[in-house]
């Protein structure tokens, strides 16, 4: 069971591991981006069990987005996709067999085999 | 309770049509003469009420891309005129419809089965997130005439000043019969062609007698059931849903091995790796004195091995054939099989599905 994860004020939200956010801060900077960027997460339709994570380093929020600050880097959601993905961890795993950024989704019942795609 | 009636009920009836119900429509099934209409089909040119498959219009930036990540085919890329077939499937690979994707230029349509429609939109607006995108079912304000034969793309053709010879499967243009608009596509039942032209309900009708006046015969659901179970097509009503998967089916030519996932992928992708696809479409035919009907079950050496999905009688020669889900141990064509509840009545496969071809 995957460990959902609350702000302080007790709502649920997105957490992003120390890795993560290394990675993230390294990504950013290839883009010619510093410190003014946020990770943007979301949910698509497709992958093999439904539904799909999205994942783009972006300048600013979008009109909408809700902004989540954790372990120094800016999370832009929109409203929809945080029904989704409410308590979910990102984490990077990393090595040569590492599957790169990976969400621990709290809300996916099911998640197809490359971790990419998940059901609720 | 009566089915539904399709926009052109009144125009068939005049035209002496028979009527009786399938999958929840009240369909011509006859125009009184069977023989005359096969013959129409095979040999020249016949036109069908088809109104009562699915049509659903789909509008917004994100339509091509969301159907590509949901169903089993690649149409992110089709074309203004170019379409393609596709199966939506569970998240187990398990069919919920055969559809027809087809880029019109200012919208996308989709050609579902027969109810399916509300059913396409829901599985479809599950999925939907945060895409551009917006389904409407049009099946009620559209009308579909398909025009089945060898003379049918020079008649139709030529009464929509357009030249359908050359098509590609599923290729389709805007066109104006009669003053009427809408498009045609061209969607073969296999070696036969077939070319389908969708308008405006209220319109339907006067297309309809542009149609039969230039000498087109009407076929009712009968025939039309004998041509597809002649060329082991799938029907929506006994051989695509979710008992099955695409690959039992044999929809081989619409599946995108390459293309990446999309719902169902992984369980599709592992029964053709690892071979595992244990059943098959086939098409049959019986021993003359054999008592068979849709449900009947098959068995080789004492085990059930499968079950008849469609019967139909063939009007030229009054033969019975069918089309079933038989074991891969019983699916070789030749493979002769009982039925199981019929002492000496055997069922032989004559050929394996593949609607699409082989895909690749």
């Amino acid at each position: 069971m995957t460990t959902a994860y609350y702000a302080e004020d007790g709502t649920l939200t997105i957490s992003i591991t120390e890795k993560a956010a290394k990675m993230l801060r390294n990504f950013a900077r290839k883009e010619g981006l510093d410190d003014e960027f946020g990770v943007k997460v979301g949910v698509k339709g497709g992958g093999c069990s439904g539904l799909l994570y999205t994942l783009s380093i972006e300048k600013e929020a979008g009109l909408n987005d809700k902004v989540i600050d954790n372990n120094g880097v800016k999370v832009f959601i929109d409203k929809k996709s945080y029904i989704f993905l409410a308590g979910t961890e990102l984490d990077f795993s990393d090595g040569l067999n590492g599957k790169g950024f990976v969400f621990q989704n709290p809300n996916a019942t099911k998640t197809c085999g490359c971790g990419n795609s998940f059901g609720v | 309770m009566a089915g539904r009636r399709t926009p052109l009920y009144n125009a068939t009836a005049r035209q002496g049509a028979s009527f009786g119900d399938w999958a929840g429509w009240e369909l011509p099934a006859s125009y009184g003469d069977l023989l005359a209409e096969y013959k129409a089909a095979c040999d020249g040119d016949a036109d069908h009420d088809s109104s009562y498959m699915g049509r659903v219009k789909g509008t917004g930036e994100d339509v091509l891309d969301l159907l590509h990540r949901l169903s089993t085919n690649a149409v992110v890329s089709l074309e203004a005129g170019q379409g393609a077939p596709t199966v939506l499937t569970t998240d187990r690979g398990r069919i919920l419809d055969l559809i027809t994707v087809l880029n019109l230029g200012d919208h996308i349509q989709l050609l579902t089965g027969p109810q399916a429609s509300q059913d396409v939109i829901e599985w479809i607006d599950k999925y939907t997130i945060v895409d551009d995108v917006e389904f409407e079912d049009v099946t009620s304000s559209t009308a579909m005439v398909s025009v089945i034969g060898p003379k049918g793309p020079d008649i139709l053709g030529s009464l929509a000043g357009i030249e359908l010879g050359t098509f590609a499967p599923h290729q389709s243009a805007r066109v104006a019969i009669a003053g009427a608009e809408g498009y045609i596509v061209r969607r073969d039942l296999a070696d036969l062609t077939r070319c389908e032209v969708v308008v405006k309900s209220h319109d339907s009708e006067m297309v309809w007698q542009e149609i039969i006046g230039v000498g087109v015969t009407p076929v009712g659901l009968e025939v039309s059931e004998v041509l597809r179970v002649e060329r082991a097509l799938p029907g929506h009503d006994g051989e695509l849903g979710e008992s099955y998967n695409p690959l039992e089916t044999g929809l081989w030519g619409s599946i995108s091995f390459t293309k990446g996932c999309y719902i169902g992928q992984e369980v599709i992708a592992r029964l053709d790796t690892y071979q595992k696809v244990q059943k098959h479409l086939v098409s049959f035919s019986f021993s003359p004195d054999a008592r068979i009907e849709a449900g009947i079950k098959l068995a080789k050496e004492g085990r059930e091995v499968g079950q008849v999905t469609s019967v139909v009688k063939v009007p030229t020669t009054g033969e019975l054939i069918g089309l079933g889900y038989v074991r891969k141990e019983a699916a070789e064509v030749g493979t002769q099989i009982s039925l199981a509840e019929e002492a000496g009545s055997w069922a032989k496969v004559e050929a394996q599905a593949l609607p699409f071809g082989p895909g690749g």
